[in-house]
């Protein structure tokens, strides 16, 4: 049984938030090579910036108008409410299989190489949409408790790769394209504007400093992983995929080395907070029976998992950031183009 | 009463897909915890030894040219349960360090199996024939290679650091430990040159 009440916005924040580590987590030689600490920096910061800029319609919507977007979609007449539902569920799966691809792809290259990727996403998404069907009050519930331990591993992880520090004279590298490479890569996280344009009707107490205070966040934590990376691993960190891995294998306190087994713990759960919130957004959006919503498009993600492993051409859609930061656009200006409309729409029915 | 029904469903279907029929035993897996390269005529032998019980070393002698194709033959063909996510070090006997060392350093650090902290040292023949005899020399040359570290900060002892010398451009070569056993264990220090990524002189 689902009980629909408010929760306070700065834990749909907290869990955005760890959504967005997610990104980094599973990053797999999607950055340029040899771009410099300057050029990597930059980009960091110009990728959530642009991140916080997407996400200010929703924001305005949210703290001028208290409403979001299913606020604005019940006003609207049947053909746009259907239209504008199929763009943010379409971009709400896409997103979802884009880390659902990544997550069983590194689960079974790192951990169990016999494990099929299938039976990995019929288990996850099982319980993403349990998660889904309780609603976003209770995966943001069980969220504070999943960013407590990330906290606690991120600080081990940084914490004891910390000796294997070596801060050598910086080169200068890399170029334009390489730049922008990186950005498309940091401007992924937008996707937490859509989910809060889409869920943020059910909080209360929103305040606009949470964003900024969540991106800053985020964009201390890629910065922190770049640092780590570039002068603890070096070049080690070019040899295999997923390089949060790697350094979560550098860990070392007193007889402890490695840390594989908690880096799983973090990956999983941000990739599992990010699927269940969108199939939650997807359920507000949609409207309807909410245990069919829960169960059908975690059936439609396992449909597209399926697709993705058996065609290649398939999987490098999906897998594509340039493909997902173009749909993360048209979703922001959805929103937009709904925030934009809905004063006027008010003023008509007085 | 429906949800827990539900979840016991689940939970029954989890364990028989999940791959148990293939899991590794831990009374039939075979640890290896170290490796040694050496070279025997024309032949280059690595030795896989592996956690056990018994009062004297077990080792697995692999005939191959390379660490990758060594690693292959072990988990394929002579040691069907080992597992190498325990591996603490690997000892190269110093005549064959070039271009050995690099090959087999470069090998370990694209495998997700290895950690880039296992230690990796070159050493002379006169060691790898005590490997065969004595269970505690594992131990006492990492003691070895944890004081010679700590009293020199650019001595490299492993994978990670090693790796990333070969492929420091510009540097013409980097130190690392050679274990002796001449007299008494003694881990010293050895220049080692830098030719480890290919093209580069």
């Amino acid at each position: 049984m689902r009980i629909s009440v408010k929760f306070s916005s700065a834990r749909l924040m907290l869990t955005l938030l760890l959504c967005g580590m997610s990104v980094i987590l599973l990053e797999n030689y999607n950055l340029a090579a040899n771009q410099s600490l300057a050029s990597r920096m930059l980009s960091i910061a110009s990728g959530v910036g642009l991140c916080i800029v997407l996400f200010l319609p929703a924001a305005i919507l949210r703290k001028n108008k208290n409403a979001d977007i299913c606020d604005v979609l019940k006003r609207k007449n049947r053909v746009s409410k259907t239209v504008f539902a199929i763009i943010f569920a379409v971009y709400l799966i896409f997103t979802s299989e884009y880390f659902l691809l990544k997550y069983t792809d590194m689960f079974t290259k790192k951990y169990y190489t016999d494990a099929p990727e299938w039976l990995i996403a019929v288990l996850f998404l099982a319980v993403c949409a349990y998660a889904a069907y309780r609603g976003a009050n209770a995966v943001t519930r069980f969220s504070i408790f999943l960013f407590g331990l990330a906290l606690i591993v991120y600080a081990l992880i940084f914490g004891g790769a910390a000796g294997e520090l070596k801060f050598s004279g910086e080169e200068l590298g890399g170029g334009c394209d390489g730049f922008i490479n990186d950005l498309l890569f940091f401007v992924t996280p937008s996707f937490a504007a859509v989910i809060f344009s889409l869920t943020s009707g059910y909080t209360e107490k929103f305040c606009l400093r949470h964003i900024f205070i969540s991106g800053a966040a985020l964009a201390a934590f890629f910065a922190a992983e770049e640092i780590f990376e570039r002068f603890a691993l070096g070049a080690y960190a070019n040899q295999q995929e997923y390089r949060f891995f790697l350094l979560s294998k550098i860990q070392r306190l007193g007889e402890i080395k490695g840390m594989e087994a908690m880096y799983m713990a973090v990956v999983t759960t941000s990739v599992f907070c990010l699927i269940a919130l969108s199939v939650c957004a997807v359920n507000y959006t949609a409207g309807g029976n909410v245990l069919l919503n829960s169960l059908v498009f975690p059936v439609i993600l396992l449909v597209l998992h399926f697709c993705a492993t058996s065609f290649i051409s398939v999987r490098e859609i999906l897998s594509s950031v340039l493909v997902l930061d173009i749909f993360s656009g048209v979703a922001v200006a959805a929103i937009l183009l709904l925030a934009v409309g809905y004063p006027n729409e008010r003023r008509n029915h007085a | 009463m429906l949800r827990k029904i539900l979840c016991f469903a689940l939970c029954f279907c989890i364990l028989p897909l999940s791959g148990c029929s293939k899991a590794r035993h831990i009374d039939s897996a075979a640890l290896a915890e170290t490796i040694t390269v050496e070279r025997r005529g024309s032949a280059k032998i690595y030795t896989f030894y592996l956690l056990s019980g018994k009062e004297k070393p077990w080792g697995i002698e692999i005939e191959a040219d390379r660490f990758e194709e060594a690693k292959r033959l072990a988990e394929t063909v002579y040691i069907p349960n080992m597992s190498m996510a325990k591996l603490k070090l690997m000892l190269i006997e110093q005549e064959i360090a070039e271009p050995q060392l690099f090959e087999d350093v470069a090998f370990a650090a694209s495998d997700a199996v290895f950690s880039p902290l296992s230690y990796v040292a070159l050493c002379d023949s006169a060691l790898l024939g005590q490997m065969k005899k004595r269970k505690d020399l594992p131990e006492l040359i990492e003691k070895e290679l944890i004081l010679i570290k700590n009293n020199n900060e650019n001595i490299n002892i492993d994978f990670l650091s090693v790796f990333n010398e070969f492929a420091r451009q510009g540097s013409g070569g980097f130190e690392m430990t050679f274990v002796n056993s001449e007299k008494e264990l003694k881990a010293t220090r050895v220049f080692v040159k830098n030719r480890g990524f290919p093209g580069r002189e």
